[in-house]
């Protein structure tokens, strides 16, 4: 059976509802209060839930309506880059789970040149120059605006200490 | 009270005030239209500059960096489709299609003359009807604030544009996390995971820098190798800054209705407490679209937009101070 986009969105959103329906559930009861910290959150839950299958019913429906002559057609929309997409959304997962281990500013670094060349690859040393150049200077600039100037602390490796 | 308004006027109109605001409020902008800077940030930096000065002209110095910090906002909503506070989520919906249409002048302006004119009226509406106004909102309790929350829940199905089951699931996704971390009453960790960095829950700052900054740079990357639409080099697609204040200016004063109607919404989500400018410009904006003949050309890059929004939360926020 294919999903559309809806159905992916709506078929993730009952994944997660029912995921975290049983954390909901045995969230402890308090004797002070008549409702619990569980409560509300079984409420978010089981909305969550309820939307999401409707929204992936709609896209069912929605597909075997439309059949597998629509799915032929050329496709008038412009080329989507799902794939950059998808790698621009590990590089900023990667980036998140170094932060802590090399530091704010050596992962910034890492992050910011990584995320270019991913982008566009560099052609000339000039065009590398620059790649460096922003990688390096977006690092320095954040650290000196807020841990210089604003007092706010970036986090430091623990592997690095940096 | 007229004695004391007029008393305040002249004195504030003195340069030994006047600066400390201008520099104040120049500050305040700067500060607010950097993502991930917000009010309180910029307010604890300038506060040492104010040590030395009479507390009225600190005071001034202050108000300007508050003032300012929460127009800021609008800057990067227009230009970079990032809300630089949360007052200035709904002008991100017209105000960004209307710069990437080649007018980011005519989006910033209008939005800072609408927020002028909001305050303006706000300022009036607040010199004559707070007291009243005051005296229902402090009768508000839980059963209010819940028929506000239904409301709020309602707004989903005006704002909606396509699919209300979209909506309704965007709003789950929102309510989901805002339950994650301590419960308020008995402080239960939900749905942390045994993160100590999910603790204290998600700042709204940060996810709105998520919502709105992240997601867009997803979408730009997502039409990465697509065509570019404007490379015909006409000078009609170049964005430009400059515009024509008098245009912007009748543009907005020739809605009196949306003006006046979402400087009300403004003042009267001001005046409940603990709500403020960031619903204010989102119900006037919910209300806009309603009430507009043409409901289909929100979020495209219409000014009526952009008026509603800054005009509302202005008063919103005159009132709430």
């Amino acid at each position: 059976m294919k999903l559309g986009r809806d159905g992916v969105v709506g078929l993730i959103g009952l994944a997660v509802s029912l995921l975290l329906l049983p954390q909901a559930f045995g969230l402890p009861s308090l004797p002070i209060v008549p409702i619990g910290p569980g409560f509300y959150p079984t409420l978010v839950l089981v909305f969550m839930a309820i939307t999401s299958a409707i929204l992936l019913l709609q896209d069912i429906v929605a597909q075997r309506r439309a059949g597998p002559a629509a799915v032929d057609v050329g496709d008038p929309a412009p080329k989507r880059a799902y794939d950059l997409v998808a790698a621009a959304f590990a590089l900023s997962a990667a980036y998140v789970a170094v932060l802590p281990l090399a530091g704010f500013r050596l992962a910034t670094v890492a992050f910011v040149a990584a995320f270019q060349l991913l982008l566009e690859r560099p052609a000339t040393p000039r065009q590398w120059a620059v790649l460096v150049a922003i990688a390096v200077g977006t690092s320095v600039v954040t650290y000196i605006i807020f841990e210089r100037y604003l007092l706010v602390l970036l986090p430091r490796g623990a592997w690095t200490g940096w | 009270m007229l004695e004391l308004l007029g008393g305040s006027l002249l004195t504030i109109l003195h340069w030994k005030y006047l600066l400390p605001l201008f520099l104040g409020t120049l500050a305040g902008v700067v500060g607010g239209a950097v993502p991930g800077v917000t009010i309180t940030m910029t307010i604890i930096v300038i506060l040492p500059f104010t040590y030395g000065l009479d507390p009225l002209a600190g005071l001034a110095a202050m108000t300007g960096v508050y003032v300012g910090g929460s127009a800021g906002g609008l800057v990067t909503a227009c230009l970079l489709g990032i809300p630089g506070t949360p007052s200035a989520i709904a002008t991100t919906f017209d105000g960004f299609p209307m710069a990437r249409k080649g007018e980011p002048g005519r989006a910033l302006w209008l939005g800072v003359w609408a927020s002028f004119f909001g305050g303006l009226l706000g300022g009036a509406f607040l010199i004559l009807v707070t007291g009243p106004l005051a005296a229902i909102a402090l009768e508000f309790g839980p059963w209010e604030y819940f028929s506000l929350f239904v409301l709020a829940m309602a707004m989903v199905a005006g704002l909606t544009e396509s699919s209300l089951v979209k909506g309704l699931l965007s709003t789950a996704v929102g309510l989901l996390i805002t339950v994650i971390g301590s419960d308020p009453i008995g402080n239960v960790a939900r749905f942390t995971f045994g993160s100590e960095f999910l603790v204290s829950g998600f700042p709204f700052l940060p996810v709105l820098i998520g919502v709105f900054a992240f997601a867009q740079i997803m979408t730009d990357i997502e039409k990465f190798r697509a065509p570019k639409p404007m490379d015909d080099g006409t000078s009609a697609s170049q964005p430009t800054l400059k515009v024509s204040h008098i245009k912007v200016i009748w543009e907005i004063l020739s809605r009196p209705v949306l003006l006046l109607w979402s400087t009300v919404v403004g003042i009267v989500i001001g005046v409940l407490p603990a709500i403020g400018g960031s619903a204010a410009n989102m119900m006037a904006y919910d209300q806009a679209k309603k009430f507009s003949s043409h409901p289909e050309k929100f979020g495209t890059g219409t000014p009526e937009g952009i008026i509603a929004s800054e005009s509302s939360w202005r008063s919103a926020f005159l009132v709430t101070q």
